[in-house]
């Protein structure tokens, strides 16, 4: 099982070179059945990673760009009257996909956002009061700008809420850039890229993700974070977030090849999980990054 | 009720047991106190009740209850005639306490006699007040509250450690109020209710000096005071003489203190020595101080022979501070003093007659005379023993001198004043202590009884009173090392096996009871003695001048209400679980860790801490890596294996080093 992992992240790793640590809380994300939500600057190469992981895991991808005009219908689909049967038919729109890349989500008017979250949340979509059920797998990656604020909709916190994690990619490192203009072109190698999970993996392993068992004792931990999290800050971390915690924990602790979860699987994906939950708003990346990272020190593991 | 046909038992046993032993605990100190068959009854309604919790037992009917009632008032009655009275008071309470107890079947009655059982131990206290006892009062609240809990607990109690436990916890968590309580209770200035009667055989010192006395004196291991010397260094112990009394009138080898005489004028020179000095109850007049006491304290007054004596017989712990100064020059002997240290004892033997009268030949001066006599202790083979067996009658002083040569410093005191006298140098016997024992841990001298000891003083003039201690001359170790040790060594060297082992426990036995003195002595000091003079002080010193007794209840009342209140926050504290075996193992590890240099952070999960002190201490990572392992797995594994194998591996654990 591990094998499977540690081959999809030196797969994807190949691609995205130098930014190993940011490609496992991806993979890690995609097995706690979560959504991730990308937040950098243009061209470090968010797309290239949400297609590589696609591409790895075997899954079908659809890339998405969303603007202040576009329509929930434009990524959810139509229903379209059909002359012959003479009734409406629905025609699925792009968001029927496993692998679904938002980029910049926050351009979007909150109605299209807000159609996108409930797919998310649900797995599922509503139109003229009929239920379509999303492909599974169903992963969103999502990506946004931190500048160029003008003309955005920022996401309210209740819908970051809805992303498992958020990462930063940020810019290679200076030997990695150095092999990034070395090799050959990344989207040859893209199109090259084969699946290294086989059939049903993916879904086995995401069974597998929520089987590893937390104890009373790192309960008691998650707990503490949470509960540390409402004393401090306006807006402390959710239910949700202590669910998304656990499950992050549990695919963290999957990846290094443990059955049971440790304190130190929470600390791994701590950041990720509750630092655009916590510094969200106004505030910066890096603040929500530090508040997370305080919580983590100022609370004792017992 | 049935009047005839008691009830069935209600009560558990092993609450019962435990509520027994408190009472028995708690009524053994006053026995001798008290009638000795309330003693017995005490034990028989105990042994009864236990049988009554027999299957098909019953307690006593009432026409029993009423007729033992009757018979145990009208013991008492017999043993005492009256009612009144402390032994009488005491032995109806034991009476009542074994009735109730033979009575006791409801949760009302077991408290009722458990607080009946406190007030039981306290009554201890009235016959003595030491820490020893204190300390055993305390141990049988904690028994008796333990019995509370554990009856309160019921069926479900578990081990009598855990009821013990709480009862413990319980009364520390009353500490406070007691702290306030003693601090703040309105006190009179004689607040300590003695009951104590004095000492039957006097204690201390005696009027009079009859061969023998001493020695018993010295035989015995009370301690008579204490001594501090606040200004300075403790004078070596062999200059310390003690004076008590001065005996004046002399026949041989008995003395007596004689006729009141008028103070002398004293001159003292030489360095003023302060001594804080605590003297236990010992039933006679004198007020210890070393030679030569200089100055009054209040309650007591110098008496001729420069002796401080109290008006009344001291019946309790007295301290006081006194000034003494180690030189005389006393110019003038009154008269009255003259007449009777002169006074030759009723006969004089011709043969004494001829030995004072060869020396007073040789000798023009006097003190050279009292060398002389010196000289033939120490020439004529006189020897120091403490059995000197008894000199009576009219010729004890000539067997004493020309006969057996053997006696203890009474007789050698007694005989070398008589010897003066018989050659016209005013004499006297001074009585007191010598030396002591130096307490290095509280900078204090205790004098014990043993320390007990006489001297001589003889009248140079144009000097005054000096001293002459003649048992210096026949047996200076006795004096250099005091009485225990000079005993002790005595014992070694007849029996030739004083191994270095023994001598080494004797040492720790030593420390050990020196410690323990040491503690008491501070008790006594600053908690017994705590009277209104000294409670005011104190909230004087606390910034509370002239506190009345309302304000002092006042802040009683309201310091209870408050400690009540904090105490009831702490115990709504929010709590973890309380640390299993495991979690205090793995602090044992982590705290040896620390000592090698590699601290634990509290936020630091287990496996990065071990990886972190696996490369702090790179010998023993396996043994790292195997605990955080084992630790892991039993902490949040889903089926976590037994703890055995890691409590054991922290236990083999070895003192690491980086």
């Amino acid at each position: 099982m591990k094998a499977h992992i540690d081959a999809l992240v030196a797969q994807v790793s190949e691609i995205i070179v130098g930014k190993e640590e940011a490609v496992r809380r991806a993979v890690a994300c995609v097995l706690a059945r979560g959504h991730l939500l990308i937040e950098d600057v243009p061209g470090v190469g968010k797309t290239m990673l949400s297609q590589a992981l696609a591409a790895a895991l075997g899954l079908g991808f659809r890339r998405l760009q969303f603007t202040s005009d576009l329509l929930p219908a434009d990524i959810v689909g139509n229903s379209i009257f059909d002359r012959e049967s003479g009734s409406f038919v629905f025609h699925r729109g792009p968001l029927f996909s496993q692998v679904v890349l938002i980029d910049e989500v926050n351009r979007a008017t909150p109605k299209t956002q807000s159609a996108l979250l409930q797919a998310m949340e649900e797995n599922q979509i509503t139109v003229d009061g009929t239920t379509h059920p999303l492909p599974a797998p169903f992963f969103v990656l999502a990506t946004q700008n931190p500048q160029h604020q003008i003309g955005t909709f920022p996401l309210p916190e209740s819908q970051l809420d809805r992303f498992l994690m958020r990462i930063e990619l940020g810019v290679p490192d200076r030997a990695a850039e150095r092999a990034m203009l070395l090799g050959a072109d990344r989207r040859e190698m893209l199109c090259a890229l084969r699946p290294v999970l086989p059939e049903a993996a993916l879904g086995e392993l995401q069974a597998r993700v929520r089987a590893v068992h937390a104890a009373a004792g790192l309960l008691d931990y998650l707990q503490d974070l949470l509960d540390a999290s409402r004393r401090r800050h306006r807006t402390g971390l959710s239910p949700r977030a202590g669910l998304a915690l656990l499950h992050a924990a549990q695919a963290w602790a999957l990846m290094e090849g443990r059955e049971m979860v440790l304190p130190e699987d929470v600390q791994a994906v701590g950041p990720a999980v509750m630092a655009h939950r916590l510094g969200s708003g106004l505030e910066s990346v890096e603040s929500g990054r530090a508040l997370a990272q305080s919580l983590l020190r100022e609370v004792a593991v017992p | 009720m049935n009047v005839l046909r008691g009830p069935h038992s209600a009560i558990a046993t092993p609450p019962l047991v435990a509520l027994e032993l408190g009472l028995a605990l708690a009524a053994a100190p006053l026995f001798g106190h008290v009638a000795g068959w309330t003693f017995a009854l005490l034990f028989a309604a105990g042994a009864a009740r236990l049988l009554m919790n027999r299957p098909g037992g019953r307690l006593p009917s009432l026409v029993g209850k009423v007729l033992l009632f009757g018979l145990g008032f009208g013991g008492i009655l017999l043993t005492y005639g009256v009612f009144v009275g402390i032994a009488p008071g005491l032995s109806g309470l034991l009476l009542l306490v074994s009735l109730k107890l033979l009575e006791t079947n409801t949760v009302r009655d077991f408290q009722v006699i458990a607080l009946l059982g406190f007030f039981l131990a306290l009554c201890a206290l009235f016959f003595a007040q030491n820490l020893g006892l204190w300390l055993y009062v305390l141990a049988v609240f904690v028994v008796l509250s333990a019995a509370l809990v554990h009856f309160h607990r019921g069926p479900g109690a578990g081990r009598p450690g855990r009821s013990v436990k709480l009862g413990a916890v319980l009364l520390l968590q009353a500490l406070p109020i007691v702290a306030l309580l003693f601090a703040f209770f309105p006190r009179g200035s004689q607040q300590t209710i003695v009951l104590t009667p004095p000492p039957a055989t006097g204690g201390g010192m005696s009027d009079q000096l009859s061969p023998g006395s001493v020695a018993a004196l010295a035989l015995g291991s009370a301690v008579v005071f204490r001594a501090e010397f606040p200004d300075g260094p403790v004078p070596s112990l062999p200059a310390l003489y003690w004076r008590g009394g001065v005996l004046w009138r002399g026949n041989g080898l008995s003395w007596q203190r004689g006729p009141n005489l008028s103070a002398e004028d004293a001159a003292l020179r030489g360095p003023t020595i302060r001594q804080r000095i605590v003297l236990e109850p010992h039933g006679g007049l004198a007020l210890f101080a070393l030679d030569r006491p200089a100055t009054e304290i209040r309650g007591a007054y110098l008496a001729a022979g420069g002796v401080l004596q109290t008006q009344r017989p001291v019946l309790k712990q007295v301290p006081y501070e006194v000034i003494s100064r180690p030189e005389n020059r006393e110019t003038e002997l009154p008269s009255d003093q003259r007449r009777e240290t002169l006074r030759p004892p009723p006969r004089v033997s011709p043969q004494l007659q001829a030995l004072v009268a060869r020396w007073r030949q040789a000798h023009p001066a006097d003190r050279d005379v009292a060398e002389a006599a010196l000289r033939y202790f120490r020439t004529e083979r006189f020897t120091y023993s403490l059995e000197p067996g008894t000199y009576t009658g009219p010729g004890a002083l000539d067997e004493f001198l020309f006969g057996r040569r053997t006696g203890f410093c009474e007789h050698y005191a007694a005989a070398l004043a008589t010897l003066l006298r018989v050659a016209g140098i005013p004499s006297r016997v001074v009585l007191g202590y010598h030396g002591g024992e130096y307490n290095a841990r509280g900078r204090y001298v205790i004098v014990r009884q043993s320390d007990a000891h006489a001297w001589c003083e003889f009248w140079v003039k144009g000097e005054g009173w000096q001293r002459l201690d003649p048992t210096e001359v026949i047996a200076p170790d006795r004096l250099s090392s005091g009485l225990a040790n000079y005993l002790e060594t005595r014992a070694a060297n007849a029996s030739g096996r004083d191994s270095s082992t023994a001598a080494g426990w004797r040492e720790v036995r030593r420390d050990l009871r020196l410690v323990w003195d040491n503690l008491s002595y501070r008790w006594d000091l600053h908690v017994l003695s705590f009277d209104g003079d000294g409670q005011q002080s104190f909230l004087a010193n606390l910034g509370f001048g002239n506190f009345r007794w309302w304000e002092m209840t006042l802040t009683l009342l309201v310091g209870t209400a408050l400690l009540l209140g904090v105490l009831g926050l702490w115990q709504r504290r929010p709590r973890r679980a309380p640390a299993d075996a495991v979690t205090r193992a793995y602090a044992l590890f982590c705290a040896a860790l620390a000592a090698a240099g590699v601290r634990r952070e509290p936020w630091e999960g287990p496996l990065h801490f071990g990886e972190r002190a696996a490369a702090h201490c790179a010998p023993h990572a396996p043994a790292i890596r195997e605990i955080t392992a084992l630790y892991l797995r039993l902490r949040y594994a889903a089926a976590p294996p037994p703890p055995a194998t890691f409590l054991r591996a922290v236990r083999a654990l070895p003192r690491l080093r980086p």
